[in-house]
């Protein structure tokens, strides 16, 4: 096994002598940072050109009612590595440490046979890499700075590898994110748009721009995990054309990613790894999207607890395939992974694996899933309903799914939606008995700069 | 010595007007036809600019050097790029920066038509020596509309309509454009040699005027919009010598003309 630095791994190994077989494939998880479910045209957007993870969707098998466990990045990513809910993980911010007795993803396929490689970004805060991988190249928080060298990182792996045992790859790359700084340096945009030549190219503005509907304050505040900083005041200047430029620029973004993902995925598939390894695709949250008048992440709604998620395996996995029956959650993805890699999970997984859905296996499945954001929110999908409520707040919101998917119209107090307003409640508080929140730290669960 | 009140420079350049003041800019004449190493600081732009004060941050840049060489009898000019990304280093990474060479055979005509390269890419730890598997070797050519990228036995080919240049080449390429509207062009960008984005288009910015070191620097500029870039901004002096070019979170800031810097400063 490659080790590429002094970390021991001597930790109780266990099956390393399985080398990589059609019974434990080689893993693959490309996952990019703050892109929305609805974004890439596989999903239907008509905006950007997604030709490379379009590609992956015709090679495999895409949930398209798959949700993150929290809207933001180290409480989403803790979540995907750990397979527990922020509450329980303790990365209940961003940039709130993990507790360190769970083990993750990484480290749990690395002691049982797997040599685990990562590139790019990570940001479980409080975990370092080479604690868990046993090969790690650079990180970077600036995605149009930094992900053509990660994926190159990647790609050279893929190329160059020499070991025989299946290997557990982990691509981080950045983008979209960076709409997160476009926002910030575009507070006060120029008052004559700049850019005749892509006037008409400007999507139009989502039919929940504007709303009034009353909303729980910490929805309101939008992104403000940070004391004293509220996204809010970035856009008030803000015309409508420069709404619509926003969306376009974050097409920009997401084609950014697109590309350098076709990077890797060529590499893998010029490699002798192409038979044996299965794809993971995912996003750690979405993007706003000047949905319900808002841009970046943080709260509740579809446009940014939605997430793509694709698994691609030639041969193995149903190709060109849209679940969207089944609801999926970011912790789903550490069970499914060892799963596949033929590993016993961690114990106290708050997800399942997807793997039977990936193989067309008839299988009882959950009738919901469960989000966290800022300690206090939560949020239950059903198949019809979503409920979004936060501890402290007045404000309940409860959503029909199917007939309002813009999410437009609060249903919660609405007398005649009493009984599916309760049920909802009913399932939140069971399911919150079946977790095991980390104590809080001394000073209590404040904002980390 | 240009007062910061004269006049505001373009909307382009707000974010770097402080970190520009710092900025020796460049002395003496500027022949885009003949020879030139220049070399650029490249930063990556981010976070919350007007709520904590902080201009952005400058810890992580990498560098960019291009030299060019006029072939005049083949009519080409040959360049010679070193890129070097700069990782991030207050986690114990052993990876420190990627940094890519690539030798280009161009066209000597408006674009700087790329038509052959070779590319070569490699890890760094942070004492600079090359990281184990981070190495990529590829080439690549361009002919009558179709692109061949080549790595060890594998190959693609990529079909392109109209003109192809090069993010690199564009660094030589608009020393050479008209001052006016006339700049014009329409082209497929072969992002680092290896990408082709598409519905590219270039067009004149205007005129503006920045201080550097004191001294009031007069501008022009162009930009260039299309599919998978968020537009970008190139401004470059009266001598015609591009200083700056603006992405998103990306740019790339004139450090000096290889002859006038310290070359053990540099990573190429």
């Amino acid at each position: 096994m490659t080790k590429e630095h002094t970390t021991d791994f001597s930790r109780g190994a266990t099956g390393s002598s399985a080398g990589p077989s059609q019974e434990r494939p080689n893993i693959l998880f490309i996952n990019v940072d703050q892109l929305s479910m609805e974004a890439i045209g596989a999903h239907g957007c008509q905006h950007v050109s997604t030709p490379n993870l379009d590609r992956l969707a015709r090679e495999g098998t895409s949930f398209r009612e798959s949700h993150c466990a929290d809207p933001i990045c180290c409480p989403a990513r803790a979540s995907w590595f750990t397979g527990r809910m922020s509450c329980e993980h303790a990365v209940v911010y961003n940039n709130t440490p993990v507790r360190s007795d769970l083990p993750d993803v990484a480290r749990w396929l690395g002691d049982r046979g797997y040599e685990a490689v990562h590139t790019g970004k990570w940001h479980v805060p409080g975990r370092e890499l080479v604690d868990s991988f046993h090969t790690v190249y650079g990180e970077h928080w600036a995605g149009e700075y930094a992900d053509e060298s990660v994926a190159r990182s990647a790609e050279a792996y893929l190329r160059n590898r020499t070991g025989t045992d299946p290997f557990f790859l982990v691509v981080g790359l950045l983008q979209p994110h960076d709409i997160c700084y476009w926002v910030f340096q575009n507070t006060r945009p120029p008052e004559t748009f700049p850019f005749a030549e892509v006037a008409d190219q400007l999507p139009p503005l989502p039919p929940n721009f504007r709303g009034n509907m009353a909303e729980p304050e910490k929805a309101k505040q939008q992104g403000s995990h940070r004391i004293g900083v509220h996204v809010k005041p970035y856009t008030r200047h803000w015309s409508e054309e420069h709404w619509r430029y926003y969306l376009w620029a974050y097409y920009r973004h997401v084609e950014m990613v697109d590309a350098v993902i076709g990077h890797v995925l060529d590499a893998l598939q010029d490699s002798r790894y192409a038979d044996n390894t299965l794809v993971i695709f995912g996003s750690d949250h979405g993007e706003a999207q000047a949905r319900h008048g808002k841009v970046l992440k943080d709260f509740m709604y579809d446009e940014v607890l939605k997430v793509p998620l694709i698994y691609s395996w030639p041969g193995r996995i149903p190709e060109n395939h849209q679940d969207t029956t089944h609801l999926v959650s970011g912790v789903d993805l550490l069970p499914t992974i060892c799963d596949f890699a033929k590993v016993v999970p961690p114990p106290e997984q708050r997800g399942r694996s997807v793997r039977p859905l990936l193989e067309g296996r008839t299988v009882e499945w959950r009738e919901f899933v469960a989000a966290e954001s800022y300690v206090t929110g939560r949020a239950i999908r059903t198949p019809q309903f979503k409920y979004i409520t936060y501890k402290d707040d007045p404000i309940e919101q409860l959503f029909n799914m199917e007939h309002d998917p813009w999410e437009m119209t609060n249903l919660a107090e609405r007398s005649e939606f009493a009984s599916a307003l309760e049920e909802h409640r009913s399932l939140l508080n069971n399911w919150e008995t079946t977790l095991k929140p980390a104590d809080p730290p001394s000073r209590g669960w404040l904002p980390v700069e | 010595m240009v007062s910061d009140d004269k006049e505001a420079p373009h909307w382009s350049l707000d974010i770097y007007r402080d970190y520009l003041r710092g900025v020796s800019p460049p002395e003496g004449r500027f022949d885009p036809e003949d020879a030139w190493e220049h070399v650029y600081d490249v930063f990556p732009v981010y976070g919350k600019l007007d709520v904590t004060g902080q201009a952005w941050s400058a810890r992580h840049k990498g560098a960019l050097r291009i030299r060019r060489t006029p072939l005049p009898q083949e009519g080409a000019v040959r360049l010679e790029v070193t890129s070097e990304v700069t990782f991030l280093d207050f986690e114990p990474l052993p990876t420190r920066s990627q940094r890519t060479t690539a030798r280009v055979r161009c066209l000597a005509d408006t674009l700087s038509t790329p038509v052959a390269w070779e590319l070569q890419s490699t890890a760094h730890n942070a004492e600079g020596n090359a990281r184990a598997m981070s190495e990529l070797r590829e080439s690549g050519s361009l002919y009558d509309g179709t692109l061949e990228f080549s790595n060890g036995d594998r190959s693609r080919t990529v079909q392109v309509v109209g003109e192809v240049t090069s993010n690199w080449s564009l660094f030589d390429a608009v020393h050479r454009l008209p001052c006016d509207e006339r700049a014009s062009f329409e082209f497929v960008m072969l992002e680092d040699l290896r990408l082709p984005r598409r519905g590219q288009s270039l067009a004149w910015a205007g005129r503006t005027e920045i201080s550097m070191r004191g001294s009031a620097v007069r501008l022009h500029g162009y930009r260039q919009v299309g599919e998978g870039v968020l537009p970008l901004h190139y401004w470059l002096d009266e001598e015609g010598r591009l200083l700056l070019v603006l992405g998103n979170v990306r740019a790339y800031i004139w450090k000096g003309a290889a002859t006038a810097i310290n070359r053990g400063d540099q990573t190429a």
